[in-house]
């Protein structure tokens, strides 16, 4: 039956043999779900974001969940650009399929750095760059609101790498098609979004935010219309491709965004609720498509546009 | 793994709620000290999932079992579904506790709904030959101590401490531990805790002060339960001091108690 149905697609010249990743952060290194699916059924895994040197992240609480969704304040937790190209690329190995590996940091300096030093990885298929972190100090948030920095730093990344570049986008912006312009500018490949949507939420018995770092990131269901709008404007401004995520539970979420103009899509937060979700979504948008009469996943890109 | 078990039995146990899953898959690879995480809700608010350490743990049966008490809206739900209804469910998750070496003398000290871990715990030193337990259990009343049987039905010693004095001492279970531990040998006691952050830092204390060896079970607020999300970290002190955060999920919940840093 899955022969009746293409769900292949290629981002950027990264091929895919279906539209569902993992979102950043959510997934960890591919590693933490092998013993609820096979990771090489997914179109492609994206890793944790990486920096130059090791974060210890953000004090706990990180987590707050809220209706529909949690707020997050991670801070970028992870083992610094060393130890995962020394211990965890090889741990790896079990996924074949493609890898993005996400990269922030606080300079335009510190992404060309690790930019450059990716791009002698053989199994880095891509790299996401996340300008959209709400939580850390410096970097993230600072860049992904100006669309002259987001057009330098895309720049800049591009002259250090061959790879394919998706720049990660932040909602937290007044137009994000200009930001996401300002990135296809300087050169992306593909655009990822969205990121977490900036909230808070207070104890109001020790009349504090909950969160460690007060402030976090809104991710989950409660965000996915947000999502959905901002992938169909951006979509139809930009010629490169557009990446979906934003509270993609089911394939129905999933097709949602792919309608709304998204070449492929990842799943974030739902996979802590399903750890099975991506490949549920994968089967539910064949399902669909047989059902549809559709033969290939790609002629239903941008298909509400009209 | 996860997997829908269903309900066999659903009873209140005081302030509590046992909950017994038939989960033979679960129940065979099960250790103390691990987790399940349930889907408390089939809707998308409450959204993430909720953990709860085996109170009890049968291969034989397959049967597994937690106690629980309704604290917010998750638990609230859960406690709602009967006997014969199905969870969603995932685990065993985080690590199970190994049974120390022979002819160790244990004290098991529980806080609250914290205690429940202790009773798969006692089962499983006593399955494995590690008979001299002293369990130590307190609570704010005495409807909030857990159940007593479990305990009882090993033959195991028992004594309980109530902050208003309802039952057993009055006072901390911490007390208990500070005029129990005395009698126990340096070398061969080690003492198992899990409760309220308050009393596992006064339990730590106390047994770093006696050089007793010390394994706290530590509660966090999660997402994911397999490591991915990076939201239940605890701070720990490694071996030349650092300071690092550490998940409660895959890297605990248990840890040694020299090693937490309390904040």
């Amino acid at each position: 039956m899955s022969g009746e149905v293409d769900l292949r697609v290629d981002i950027a010249g990264i091929k895919m043999k279906n539209p569902v990743m993992t979102a950043s952060g959510t997934y960890g290194f591919g590693l933490d779900y092998l013993q609820y699916y096979d990771v090489n059924e997914l179109g492609a895994v994206v890793v944790k974001s990486i920096t130059k040197n090791r974060r210890e992240g953000n004090p706990p609480p990180r987590v707050i969940e809220t209706p529909a969704g949690v707020l997050n304040s991670i801070g970028l937790a992870n083992p610094g650009i060393d130890c995962f190209i020394e211990e965890i690329i090889p741990q790896m190995d079990i996924v074949q399929v493609p890898i993005i590996v996400s990269i922030a940091g606080d300079e335009i300096e510190e992404y060309v750095e690790l930019a450059s030093r990716l791009d002698k990885q053989d199994r880095v298929s891509a790299l996401e760059i996340n300008i959209s972190c709400p939580n850390v100090e410096k970097g993230g948030l600072e860049f992904s609101t100006s669309a002259e920095q987001v057009e330098e730093l895309t720049s800049s990344v591009r002259k250090a790498t061959n790879l394919p570049i998706i720049v990660k986008l932040s909602p937290n912006v007044t137009d994000i098609v200009e930001i996401a312009q300002a990135a296809a500018a300087g050169g992306a490949d593909a655009l990822s979004l969205i990121n977490t949507v900036l909230g808070m939420v207070i104890d109001i018995h020790k009349r504090r935010p909950m969160l460690g770092n007060k402030k976090g990131g809104l991710a989950g269901p409660a965000i996915r219309p947000i999502a959905v709008r901002m992938v169909w404007e951006v979509s139809q401004a930009v010629e490169i491709p557009v990446i979906g995520m934003g509270g993609i539970c089911t394939a129905e979420d999933a097709l949602q965004f792919i309608m709304a103009g998204a070449s492929a899509v990842a799943v974030g937060t739902w996979n802590f609720v399903n750890p099975t979700a991506p490949v549920d979504i994968i089967n539910g948008l064949r399902d669909f498509c047989l059902k549809e009469g559709i033969k290939e996943i790609k002629d239903l890109i941008g298909c509400a546009w009209k | 793994m996860k997997l829908k078990a269903e309900i066999v039995e659903h009873t209140r146990k005081g302030h509590y709620f046992l909950l017994s899953l038939y989960a033979p898959e679960i129940a065979r690879v099960a250790e103390a000290g691990q987790f399940v995480n349930i889907r408390c809700a089939n809707t998308l608010d409450p959204l993430l999932r909720r953990p709860f350490s085996f109170y009890s743990i049968d291969r034989d049966t397959g049967m597994i079992k937690i106690l629980y008490e309704v604290k917010g809206r998750g638990t609230e739900i859960l406690s709602g579904y009967q006997e014969g209804d199905f969870l969603d469910i995932m685990g065993p998750l985080g690590r199970g506790i190994s049974v120390p070496e022979k002819g160790s003398q244990v004290i098991l000290v529980g806080g609250g709904v914290g205690s429940a871990p202790m009773a798969a715990l006692a089962e499983k030193l006593y399955n494995h030959d590690i008979k001299e337990i002293c369990v130590l259990l307190g609570a704010s009343t005495r409807d909030r101590l857990i159940p007593f049987e479990v305990f009882q039905s090993l033959g195991l010693e028992i004594s309980a401490a109530t902050e208003d004095g309802s039952m057993g001492y009055k006072g901390f279970v911490t007390d208990l531990l500070l005029e129990n531990i005395e009698r126990f040998s340096r070398e061969k006691c080690l003492v198992y805790a899990c409760g309220p952050k308050g009393m596992l830092r006064a339990t730590a204390k106390i047994c770093n002060q006696r050089k007793v060896r010390c394994i706290v079970l530590m509660d966090a607020f999660m997402a994911c339960g397999v490591g991915a999300c990076q939201s239940c970290v605890h701070k720990v002190r490694k071996e030349k001091g650092e300071e690092t955060y550490v998940r409660v999920c895959t890297e605990g919940p248990h840890f040694d108690a020299r090693e937490v840093v309390w904040e």
